[in-house]
Parts: C-alpha cells; sequence; structure tokens
C-alpha cells in the first residue's frame, strides 16, 4: 500500500481499516485534530512539507486503523434481545392458552396476537439499530413531531372510557423524546435550560390538554428525572447548583399544576373504589380467591357468574390478574418480576453508561416501563386508578411499543464504545487556558 | 542512543495515566509533555496513543470530554477516574517490583545484607 502524505489520505486509509462504519467520524476527528496541530507545530518551524511529516509522526495507518478497529465494535445485546422476545412471545402463548375456552368476543385473537409479537419483534429490532445521537442532532423535528402526532391524536382519535385511545399510546415516546431534546439544549446556557423546560412543559400541557391522568403521572416524573440528571451534569454549562434550583424552580410549580389536575381526576375516580359493586370490589375478590398455585376458588367471592363474565378487560389490561385467578401467585409474581426484572435492569445499567444521552435516554425508557408497570399492577391488585397494559404481558399495540422502547434502550448499550458527547462545560480540572 | 521500543511499550499505559493523574490533556498535549519529561526520550508515535487511549476509556480508567482548548478549536480531553486512580497506584507499586527486581539483577543479585 503507497505511504499517504496528506491528512485526508492518512484519514482515508485508517478509516478503511474500521469496519463499523459509525465508530468512523468519532475517531477520525480526533486524529484529524491531532494531525493539524502536529503539522501546525512543523509549520511553525518553517519546515515546507509540514503536513507529510505530520502524517510520518502519526505511525502506520494499517496497523492504527486495525487496532482502532478492535477497539470500536458494537456490542451485540444478544441476551438482553433475546430474553425481551423470549418474555413478549411467552406472554403472548399464556394470553392465548388462558382465553381459550371462553366466549369468542373475549378470548384473546391468536391471529392479532401473533401479529402483534411478530410486529414487536421488527420494532424491537427497529429500536435496537436506532441510532439514537443522531436522533438527539435533530430533536427539534423529532419534538416537533412528537407535539403533532400528541395534537392530532387528541383531535381526531376516538375517546374510549375518558381516554384519547391514539395518544395514550403515542406519550409513551414522550420521556424518551424530552431526553433528546433536553440533551440538544447542552451546553448553551440559560437559554439552552428555558427552551429545554418549554419543551417538558409543552409535553406536559398536551396531556393536561387529552385529560390523561396517567400521562402525566408518566411524563412529568421522567422529564423531570431527566431534568436532575441533566442538571446534575450541568449540561447547560450554567452550574450545577444553579442548575438544580432552576430545576426545582420550573418543578414546583409544574408540580403544583400536575397537583390541581390529578386532584380533579381523582375526585372522579376515587368513589370507585369504595363503590362494592365496582371494579376495585371484583378484582379485590379475585385476588383474595386466587391460590399459591392452581386455579383460584371461585366460590369464596361469592358471585353468581363465572369469571369472565365478571372481571372487565380480562383478555387485555386486566390478563394478570386473569393470569393470578387462573395459575396462582407463583406463575403470577414470575411473569410480573421477569417484566420488572427487565426493566429495572435497564434502568440500572443505562445509569451507569459513559455517555449523557445514553443515561438521559434508558432513563427515560426505564421510567415509562416502571410507571405502566406500576399502575397496570395496582389496577390487577384491587386500586383501578388507571387501566393500563402490563408491558409485554396485556396489550397488543402497547407490546410493540414497550418493545421498540426497550429496542431504543439496547441501542445505547450497543453503541457505548463509540458514543460521544457533544462539547460540554468546562470541568474544575481542566487545563488553564 | 536508541530505546528499544519493547522497553517502552509494557510502561505506556502507566505513563500516560501517570499524566493524567495531574491534569485533563488531550492526545497531543500528552505527546508533547511526555517528551518533554523524559528529556525527548520517550517519543510516543500517535498512532499508538489513541488507540492506548480508546482501550483505557473502555476499561473505565479514563473517561473523555470535548472542550475547546486555548486556540479555540474543540478537542478531545481525557479524565483519569477514581477506577483510574487505583489502576494507577496498583500499577506504580507493580512497577517499583519490578525495577528493583531488574536493578537488582543487572548489579549482580541480591546481597545478604541488603535492606
Amino acid at each position: 500500500m503507497e505511504k499517504p502524505e496528506t491528512i485526508r489520505s492518512y484519514l482515508d486509509a485508517v478509516a478503511s481499516q474500521i469496519r463499523w462504519k459509525r465508530a468512523r467520524p468519532a475517531v477520525l476527528r480526533e486524529l484529524k485534530s491531532h494531525l493539524e496541530d502536529q503539522r501546525g507545530s512543523f509549520a511553525a518551524e518553517n519546515a515546507v512539507d509540514a503536513e507529510r511529516r505530520a502524517v510520518e509522526e502519526m505511525g502506520d495507518p494499517v496497523s492504527v486503523g486495525r487496532e482502532l478497529d478492535r477497539l470500536h465494535r458494537p456490542k451485540p445485546q444478544v441476551g438482553p434481545l433475546l430474553a425481551a422476545l423470549l418474555l413478549a412471545l411467552s406472554c403472548a402463548v399464556l394470553r392465548i392458552a388462558l382465553t381459550n375456552g371462553w366466549a369468542a368476543h373475549l378470548r384473546a385473537d391468536p391471529l392479532r396476537t401473533g401479529l402483534a409479537v411478530a410486529l414487536g419483534c421488527g420494532a424491537l429490532f427497529a429500536g435496537y439499530f436506532l441510532d439514537v445521537a443522531r436522533l438527539a442532532g435533530r430533536a427539534v423535528w423529532v419534538c416537533a413531531a412528537a407535539l403533532s402526532a400528541g395534537a392530532a391524536a387528541i383531535a381526531v382519535s376516538p375517546v374510549i372510557h375518558g381516554v384519547t385511545y391514539a395518544f395514550h399510546y403515542i406519550l409513551l415516546f414522550y420521556p424518551a423524546v424530552f431526553a433528546c431534546w433536553a440533551y440538544f439544549w447542552r451546553g448553551r446556557g440559560w437559554h439552552g435550560f428555558a427552551f429545554s423546560a418549554l419543551g417538558g412543559a409543552a409535553l406536559c400541557l398536551l396531556c393536561a390538554a387529552a385529560s390523561q391522568l396517567f400521562g402525566m403521572l408518566l411524563v412529568f416524573p421522567a422529564l423531570l428525572g431527566v431534568l436532575l440528571l441533566a442538571a446534575w451534569n450541568d449540561w447547560f454549562g450554567i452550574g450545577r447548583r444553579a442548575a438544580l434550583l432552576a430545576v426545582f424552580g420550573v418543578a414546583v410549580p409544574g408540580a403544583a399544576g400536575a397537583g390541581f389536575f390529578a386532584v380533579r381526576a381523582a375526585a372522579r375516580l376515587l368513589p370507585r373504589m369504595d363503590d362494592p359493586a365496582g371494579v376495585a370490589a371484583i378484582l379485590r375478590s379475585v385476588v383474595g380467591a386466587a391460590r399459591w398455585l392452581g386455579e383460584g376458588v371461585w366460590e369464596t367471592t361469592g358471585y353468581s357468574l363465572g369469571f369472565e363474565q365478571i372481571v372487565p378487560g380480562f383478555g387485555d389490561n386486566a390478563f394478570p390478574v386473569a393470569l393470578l385467578y387462573r395459575l396462582g401467585w407463583l406463575p403470577f409474581l414470575a411473569a410480573v418480576l421477569g417484566v420488572a426484572g427487565m426493566t429495572l435492569w435497564l434502568l440500572l445499567r443505562g445509569l451507569r453508561l459513559r455517555t449523557q444521552l445514553g443515561r438521559a435516554v434508558a432513563l427515560a425508557v426505564g421510567i415509562t416501563l416502571c410507571t405502566q408497570t406500576a399502575c397496570s399492577l395496582a389496577w390487577n391488585l384491587g386500586f383501578p386508578l388507571f387501566d393500563v397494559p402490563f408491558p409485554l404481558l396485556a396489550g397488543n399495540t402497547a407490546t410493540v411499543l414497550n418493545l421498540f422502547l426497550i429496542g431504543m434502550a439496547l441501542s445505547v448499550f450497543r453503541t457505548e464504545c463509540i458514543a460521544q458527547d457533544l462539547p460540554c462545560p468546562p470541568r474544575q480540572s481542566a487545563p488553564a487556558p | 542512543m536508541e530505546l528499544d521500543k519493547s522497553l517502552v511499550s509494557g510502561s505506556m499505559a502507566l505513563l500516560v495515566m501517570k499524566l493524567l493523574e495531574e491534569k485533563d490533556l488531550y492526545g497531543y498535549e500528552m505527546i508533547e509533555l511526555m517528551k518533554n519529561r523524559s528529556d525527548d526520550t520517550f517519543h510516543l508515535k500517535a498512532g499508538s496513543l489513541y488507540p492506548l487511549l480508546h482501550g483505557l476509556e473502555e476499561k473505565g480508567y479514563v473517561e473523555a470530554y470535548e472542550q475547546e482548548a486555548a486556540a479555540g478549536k474543540p478537542r478531545r480531553y481525557y479524565h483519569l477516574t477514581k477506577r483510574g486512580h487505583a489502576a494507577l497506584s496498583e500499577k506504580e507499586q507493580a512497577w517499583e517490583i519490578y525495577a528493583r527486581a531488574v536493578r537488582r539483577v543487572l548489579r549482580g543479585g541480591v546481597c545478604l545484607g541488603e535492606a
């Protein structure tokens, strides 16, 4: 191979050895900067062939490229991918098997459930191969698209049981969208903080406009979590203390607004808890009738109609309680702990990531899954405030979207070795100019 | 006198981490600083330095961040992490033991009266 004599040809030679194309820009940027410094140094000594000498100083481009190629490879997340797929598949099989004997309109349709798993598999891989850094670079468009989709859903989507159907799904993406949005404003001072907070406020306002208490419960803490992470790591360059104070300054009126909205909604929802013929009473009797292993004792509930005629939405969002009643506490706990364990793992692993964007996205996805898990669990155990699907265990559309979010978090883990943050504010230990 | 490369390569991680112990540096600065501190003995090639730094980053010994340097150009600075500090002190101890042993052998072995 001919020896490169210019910076461009040297970098091309190094790039040709790095097989993972996504790793090249970050690596080459650093080498280019070094070569330019070296060229400047030789030029200052009045060397006529400063560029050629700078290239020579670097060493053999092929061996440098090979060494960098060895270090910069995607970290495949085969185990977590398989675990997510296995969980989704086993939950789908359970749904079909447990509702098989029931009336046709109550059964989990094998075709639709199978299709959801197939689409979910595609969504998982789509999220897995998604370039989150590129998404954050286009955060303005991403946020505009998320807001437009939410507004369109509120305008045209049907309202079922007081919930705007399509918005219910769109809001699952809002925490991740906000992570990219807040990251986009890094290093831009108070301006950046203000725009970041405004974006979050717009997302929360849409939830309020859609009368989505669950949306508020999901979006507000997730946004607050991401903003706190941003403040703690001084994303905006205004200092940690000032940023934390500013976040609390934004959070207090935000929490007051959300609280006002929540109190109004709770006044509507809470009486259902004490209604002896209401959903809460039915669910609690079913929970009381469950055994550790095997089908529960229906007679103890005192209802004359069978389980499938009594429990509302048992084939869908109430599937966890159907699982509890039909198979017992142990299989129920195994399924719940499987999903909850995966969610917790995503969250903890994400918080240990090197890059700020990776941490923020993993935190957003983790909070999204955790909130759904907690709300659905509460609903199924007799505290029916939010009728939401349990991640992967219930709901077809929700399964597809949650698998996409899991894939997105795994994509951040996969690209950790090449992920680099954009310029960030000075550190204490940074050299004096 | 030309120094045998193999003598340097084994201890390069230790030397780089030692430089980063004092302050955060970018690659070019490290090479210049190393040259000055070693009286022009260590001419570290940039082509060896960057893979070494990326390897240390992978192990969690250093972390990188971009910041504008004095000239106004963005540079990738490296910062020694807590884990890096611990690894550095281990490497320093190991180097001391190794260097002492080499010196003893070169001087003709351990004397019974040596402390």
